[in-house]
């Protein structure tokens, strides 16, 4: 039974997560990337998080992150279809999920590599051990 | 001024094979959008993950066949039936249209190169100087295009399964009628097509697809290697 990406929510939530955690990954390697030989690249490439889905689903998350920037920016009103409006939830869903694996830093609000870090990624602010 | 290179959109066309030493002629009447929206649904374009990799890959043999059984007459040097070889043939003229090199264009200006009929001489000739200027497209007509084009089915399960692209023809066909000012190349009675109403009538809507594609490509960056 085929499958309309835009009718699956799970589907989609999962590739805007494997998405941002791409993108996450790729900004935090780029230093690294410009400082490489062809072999390094192909390394720091290799070590990106997977895409494990259809190219599909993607395709429909890309366009879906578009489409949560124009309404933020207010390029587009509320006259979403509701393949749209549900969409949009899945990319709030799956921003909450993410920005709970990389916590903001509370000093500069850099995301962290995971809940687990003890101190900033980028100002070097140490967190307060959690509590088991 | 209408030239010898202009298409006359609304003649019937001569698509000339020369093979074996012998030539074969098709005739094909101006084509209905319906049957170009027909031709544009029957098109197959599919992607796989393939272990790290992405396979993408465009069927039109079928959707093409069928669009020529439906609107050419093969009038000359043929038998019997013509062979899928010419039946093909005639196909990749009708859907030669493609943009070339950026630098041609101009902000709004979408430059077309197509086969479209034989000249007098038998001849199929490549036309070059077909220009489409249009205005800028709006956040909400860049939508429409991005909603049709990122529509898609997965079929085989969402991780291994192979992704069937809808495409956006049908939503480009439409945008093209909206966003169209001018076009050059183009005659209908023997006088250059103009006006936007004439144009969106009257134009061909492969041209109108492939010409309003370009409007939402990106545009490539020129990038210099450090030494």
């Amino acid at each position: 039974m085929p499958i309309a990406t835009t009718c699956d929510t799970e589907g989609l939530r999962q590739a805007i997560i494997e998405l941002l955690e791409q993108g996450y990954a790729g900004t935090r390697v780029s230093r690294s990337l410009d400082d490489s030989d062809d072999d390094g690249r192909e390394r720091i490439f290799g070590s990106l998080p997977p895409l494990t889905l259809s190219p599909g689903y993607y395709k429909c998350a890309e366009y879906l992150l578009w489409l949560e920037k124009c309404k933020n920016t207010g390029l587009a009103q509320n006259d979403f279809t509701m393949a749209e409006a549900s969409g949009l939830m899945a990319v709030a869903e799956a921003r909450a999920e993410f920005e709970r694996n990389h916590p903001p830093c509370g000093i500069c609000g850099a995301l962290q590599e995971s809940v687990f870090a003890t101190t900033c990624c980028k100002c070097g602010t140490e967190f307060p051990r959690r509590s088991s | 001024m209408p030239t010898l290179d202009s298409i006359a959109l609304d003649l019937p066309r001569k698509i000339v094979i020369k093979q074996f030493g012998r030539t074969y002629a098709a005739i094909v009447s101006p084509i209905s959008e319906p049957l170009w929206l027909k031709y544009f649904d029957g098109l197959i374009s599919t992607a796989e993950r393939v272990g790290k990799e992405v396979v993408q890959r465009i069927d039109a043999t079928s959707a093409g066949i069928e669009l020529v059984d439906s609107v050419a007459q093969f009038v000359e040097g043929y038998e019997a039936d013509p062979p899928l070889g010419h039946r093909l043939a005639v196909a990749n003229v009708l859907t030669s249209a493609f943009v070339p090199d950026q630098d041609m264009q101009g902000f709004g200006q979408i430059p077309l190169v197509a086969i479209w009929s034989a000249n007098e001489g038998g001849s199929m000739r490549r036309h070059k100087d077909l220009i489409h200027t249009f205005k800028e497209p709006t956040a909400e007509q860049n939508r429409r295009y991005r909603r049709d084009d990122s529509r898609s089915q997965i079929v085989g399960g969402s991780r291994k399964g192979m992704t069937v692209y809808h495409g956006a023809q049908r939503a480009l066909a439409g945008l093209y009628d909206e966003l169209i000012v001018s076009v050059e190349g183009y005659v209908v009675n023997g006088v250059p097509l103009e006006g936007s109403e004439a144009i969106a009538r009257h134009m061909d809507t492969y041209h109108k697809v492939a010409a309003a594609m370009q409007l939402f490509a990106p545009v490539l960056i020129d990038v210099e290697e450090e030494d």
